[in-house]
């Protein structure tokens, strides 16, 4: 398969992974465009964000509150896998584990070079192995918090995001 | 001692709840399709198996590295030889941080040191944060299966429930109003708890990380805002390595609900650091419980399980009476297992005998437990200890009698037609549900059948004769 094929087919698994889970996933050409696309999901709401460049100037500063208040958030994924529909990040300065858990919507900017096809590549990605100073916190999202606790029906959104969109971007 | 509760279930289960059971056993078997299409299912079941084997066969050896590389990441870890210390451990740790207020994230385990009791003695308020165990600790209830703890209970409880708690009221049709209220319920006490404490799925040796798998968001919240995790694990979950670690965090989820991943899964490797805004101070807790001495006997293969919850499901008892007919804290075929062997025989010695031995449980098991086998030796090892002779001559004189036809004629006619009378004037929809003693011994736990008028036999014959 030529490397734009295998791209392609990554997508598409991640994308029917992901969908089948509740998520969304928008393609964006570049970063610029993903920018401007999470702008445009955002809209008017109340946002919470982690510090990282790639998410600079999606929202105004008077749209930012903290986790606690916020309806988005807004984050960055370090690596996706395409046989789960997950996205994993590390959280760290400038990275706040509230921040990805308490608004009730979240948006994910992914670069679509770190879409990696399982889960071992992930947390090889991840820097998971013995040696080196492992994140003291790592997580896997595969779509919005779900529960079938009430009479085997399936709810989106309990104490966890009830949304979750993905922005991939390449370049 | 030992913390797992062995009790006669209390009372039967509930036939309006039954569907409940029924149907959740229905979507896990669809789902156990989609997941069997997914990946080549054999293959991964055996790969699966050998990093528990792997595991449980070096237990002592990878207990000591992940300790070690557990306390190198900044972590504190304690060991409980079975539930009292266990709990007695939590209670330190919570003290000694001033808590009085701790959050919960689902943990069989700790239903299994009755961790719950020892903190309200010593005056530590521990919400559950699952909305299933939220609800049925709400109701001074116990969980009825390992991943969904409610399933027993309807939705219009769960309203009457949130109801009363609430003064509002609730529609049970409403199920995102249910759900939404808890949430709101559950934000606060996240936000003010001074102690997150949650089980473990597995603890990767090598790293010393713990990697835990939910669905509701609860688990990275009580990992997250409270300034302590305490996270409690029997000494069997460890594994060796992030490459059985890959494998298995895909197995739970395809095993439990045939889902190609967890909606999140934490990989939790010593306190926050570098600025990360959780918990300053982490504290595993070991607890053996039982566990080393069934190491190295017949029944090993019983450590390897990953509490997905898809034998409870599979079993036909279990579908039938439901967690609570178990009386104990795992249900089904693996708690009709383990629980015996933890609590070394005594009062769980009847639970192998909640079983048909059609080996479901053993087709759907990820990791290939033996279940069926081991459910037989420990029917012999009961029989052994408590051989029942004056039972054992009784069943052997009536099997004599009912092996001649005429005799089996005779007296099934007569049993009938004599117990009727008293049986029916008790029964009700032709159920018996509270019959006289020594019959009481049966209905206590579930109904019987009113006999019919007539044998089998007898309209089997007429109806040939007058066809």
């Amino acid at each position: 398969m030529a490397p734009e094929d295998a791209r392609r087919e990554l997508l598409t698994r991640f994308r029917a992974r992901l969908e089948e889970l509740d998520g969304s996933l928008h393609e964006a050409p570049s970063l610029v465009a993903a920018r401007a696309a999470a702008h445009e999901l955002i809209g008017t709401a109340t946002v919470a964000r982690w510090r990282d460049e790639a998410l600079d100037g999606i929202v105004e500063l008077e749209q930012e509150r903290p986790a606690v208040d916020a309806e988005v958030s807004l984050i960055l994924a370090d690596v996706a896998v395409a046989d789960t529909g997950a996205v994993g990040f590390a959280h760290r300065t400038g990275r706040p584990r509230s921040v990805g858990l308490l608004p009730p919507r979240q948006i994910v900017l992914l670069d679509a070079a770190d879409l990696l096809a399982d889960v071992a590549s992930a947390l090889h990605h991840l820097g998971m192995r013995p040696g080196g100073a492992l994140p003291s916190n790592v997580v896997f999202v595969a779509g919005p918090s779900r529960t079938s606790d009430i009479e085997q029906r399936s709810i989106r959104g309990v104490h966890a995001p009830r949304e979750v969109a993905v922005v991939i971007f390449t370049g | 001692m030992s913390g797992l509760v062995i009790e006669p279930p209390r009372g039967k289960p509930d036939p309006a709840v039954t569907p409940n059971l029924h149907r959740a056993a229905e979507n896990w078997r669809l789902h156990r399709a989609d997941a069997r299409r997914r990946v080549d299912w054999e293959a991964w079941r055996e790969r699966a198996r050998q990093v528990r084997a792997d595991a449980v066969r070096n237990l002592p050896e990878l207990i000591e590295l992940l300790e070690a590389r557990f306390v190198a990441a900044g972590g504190h870890v304690h060991h409980a030889r079975d539930a009292g210390e266990a709990s007695a451990h939590v209670v330190r740790i919570c003290r000694a941080a001033g808590a009085t207020r701790a959050v919960k994230g689902k943990s069989m385990t700790s239903e299994e040191i009755n961790l719950d009791a020892a903190l309200a003695q010593a005056g530590i308020e521990a919400v559950e944060t699952d909305l299933g165990e939220y609800i049925v600790q709400a109701m001074g209830d116990r969980p009825s299966h390992i991943l969904a703890p409610a399933v027993h209970l309807s939705a219009a409880q769960v309203a009457d429930l949130f109801a009363r708690e609430s003064g509002r009221h609730f529609d049970p049709d409403d199920t995102a109003a249910l759900v939404d209220y808890a949430r709101g319920v559950l934000r606060e006490r996240f936000l003010a708890a001074e102690v997150g404490i949650t089980g473990v799925n597995l603890a990767i040796a090598e790293t010393g990380t713990l990697a835990i798998v939910e669905s509701e968001g609860n688990i990275r919240l009580a990992t997250s805002l409270p300034r302590v995790h305490i996270a409690l694990m029997g000494i069997e979950k460890v594994i060796r390595d992030w490459e059985g670690a890959a494998h298995l965090i895909q197995m739970l989820p395809l095993a439990a609900h045939g889902k190609p991943a967890a909606a999140s899964t934490s990989f939790i490797t010593g306190p926050a650091r570098d600025g990360d805004d959780g918990p300053r101070e982490i504290h595993l807790v070991l607890l053996d419980g039982g566990r080393s001495a069934i190491r190295g006997t017949p029944f090993e293969e019983a450590l390897h399980c990953i509490r997905c919850g898809a034998c409870l499901y599979a079993c036909p008892v279990y579908r039938q009476v439901g967690g609570h007919g178990y009386g104990t804290t795992y249900s089904g075929p693996i708690g009709a297992v383990i629980t015996p062997l933890l609590a070394r025989g005594g009062d769980a010695s009847e639970l192998p005998g909640l079983s048909s031995l059609c080996g479901a449980c053993v087709e759907a098991c990820p990791v290939k437990i033996p279940l069926d086998d081991q459910l037989v030796m420990l029917r012999a090892q009961a029989h052994r200890r408590d051989p029942a002779r004056g039972e054992a001559a009784l069943f052997a004189a009536w099997a004599r009698l009912w092996s001649r036809p005429a005799a089996y004629r005779a007296t099934a006619a007569t049993a009938g037609r004599a117990l009727r009378p008293l049986w029916s004037a008790l029964a009700r929809d032709g159920w018996q549900h509270r019959a006289p003693f020594p019959f009481s011994g049966w209905t206590d736990g579930r109904d019987a059948r009113v006999p019919d008028a007539e044998p089998f036999h007898v309209r089997w014959r007429r109806r040939r004769g007058g066809a």
